[in-house]
């Protein structure tokens, strides 16, 4: 995804966003890539594909879970 | 004497002809009963129970239809009053799959009044058979399809599981979200209903008795004293209906924008060449809707027909019962001292049982809202403590 573009569906100002962009380069969740038109894209590796697996599984425990009587 | 034996024919006529519509409506009851309590096969499966009823939930759901997933059962909802529960059975080769009919918050409405209202039952069992035989239709053709056809599970950790976890997720929070409001906006047509009649019909009582004072009886009849006084009493209504939407609007708004929200964002992820334009904001989303989910199992707490539909059958039955008997027990006062002590006591006995129904059916959704509650706020401080303990370990 577009680097700019995932900073605007994030909703937090640009400085919040390079921290946790750095952060998440730090754990080797995302890497940057160069596209051919210039623009710097945000991708997500293996192990964060991972990542927002599990965080997705949980979320749907949990809501799925609601109304289970 | 004569007048004495005609009061009291007249009395055992009007008896027997209440035990008449009491048998009717009762018979149509038990039919209608019936026809909703019956299971019937639909299928066996090699999968174990669990498996088969989350594999057909996650069918339906990605199908658009209503399921709610209950402890061995699914509970899906059809068009038009009607529903279907799916039972899965444990057997030596697998699972049995099997259905009832089932009749949704509306249509248990619509029987409830109809059977006492019109025709002794007859427009509710006739209006049951319709959902009956609709409930059928769908097990026997969309379930039966679906459970043949069987899922197609998709690879771990691929881009599909993803996919189908949020579909499962915002069908879900769709589907509290819309019940909530479903049963807030009952709940506020039921307090306008109540509000302004019984408030504009005490003020037209208040009214009258003013005007009585004041002497402004049919004798003085014109058009300004028919004018003012029924422009007063329309007024009077219009304005408690004001108060009671100024009241009852922005929280059925907020509620309805929610269900409105997640399923464009359903629609969205269920569409074809999702993948490469799939909406980021989805996970976003959904941590927003756990914070709102309690507030929605609140609202979701039914205060009508649907919580305990027997109870409620009971309530109506035994309050038209009690006026009955006490009616009776009036007419009676002025011949028959026993007719009234026995009318009026059985009535006051059957009065009694309604209030004791009606707290323990109140108490009963009070206590099951109150534990879905509690096991919601431990399921979502778990998810919060396997959050941390995994943004520690990466």
């Amino acid at each position: 995804m577009l680097k700019t573009r995932l900073q605007v569906a994030s909703r937090v100002n640009y400085d919040v966003f390079t921290k946790y962009l750095t952060w998440m380069l730090s754990k080797e969740l995302v890497t940057v890539e160069n596209s051919p038109d210039g623009h710097e894209k945000v991708v997500l590796t293996r192990k964060g594909q991972d990542a927002y697996l599990k965080l997705v599984q949980w979320i749907n425990e949990v809501i799925l879970g609601a109304s289970k009587r | 004497m004569l007048a004495l034996i005609v009061i009291v024919f007249a009395e055992l006529l009007l008896l027997k002809m209440f035990l008449t519509v009491l048998g009717l409506t009762a018979g149509s009851a038990v039919l209608v009963g019936m026809l909703f309590l019956k299971r019937f096969h639909l299928i066996s499966k090699p999968e174990h129970p669990k498996t088969v009823l989350d594999d057909l939930a996650h069918m339906l759901r990605a199908d658009r239809h209503r399921v709610e997933r209950r402890v061995g059962h699914l509970r899906v909802r059809v068009k038009g009053g009607a529903g279907v529960k799916v039972y899965a059975k444990e057997t030596d080769e697998g699972t049995e799959v099997s259905f009832a009919a089932d009749l949704t918050p509306e249509g248990w409405t619509i029987v409830v009044i109809t059977m006492f209202i019109v025709s002794y039952g007859v427009i509710a069992f006739l209006y049951a058979i319709y959902v009956f035989l609709k409930s059928r239709r769908f097990a026997q053709d969309t379930i039966h399809r679906l459970l043949s056809v069987g899922r197609v599970r998709p690879k771990p950790g691929s881009r599909e599981e993803v996919r189908e976890l949020l579909v499962g997720s915002l069908s879900e929070g769709q589907r509290l979200a819309e019940e909530a409001y479903e049963t807030q906006k009952s709940n506020y047509e039921d307090a306008v209903l109540l509000g302004t009649v019984l408030g504009t019909g005490a003020f037209a009582c208040l009214l009258m008795l003013v005007l009585y004072e004041l002497d402004w009886g049919p004798d003085r009849m014109n058009a300004l004293t028919i004018v003012f006084p029924s422009t007063a009493v329309i007024g009077f209504g219009v304005f408690v209906w004001l108060v009671l939407r100024w009241r009852w609007m922005p929280h059925l708004k907020k509620l309805k924008g929610w269900s409105d929200v997640l399923n464009i964002a359903l629609t969205k992820e269920l569409s074809d060449g999702f993948a490469e334009h799939a909406d980021p904001g989805v996970f976003d989303l959904l941590s927003e809707v756990c914070s709102h989910i309690p507030e929605w199992l609140k609202a979701r707490q039914p205060g009508g027909v649907y919580r305990s539909p027997f109870a409620w059958f009971f309530i109506i039955f035994g309050g038209l019962t009690a006026a009955q008997l006490l009616i009776l027990g009036l007419t009676a006062t002025y011949h028959d001292t026993v007719v009234t002590l026995t009318a009026t006591s059985f009535g006051a006995v059957v009065v009694i049982a309604i209030v004791v129904v009606i707290r323990r059916v109140r108490n009963v959704a009070r206590e099951e809202t109150e534990r879905e509650l509690t096991e919601w706020k431990s399921r979502f401080a778990e998810l919060e403590r396997k959050a941390d303990r995994f943004l520690q370990e990466l």
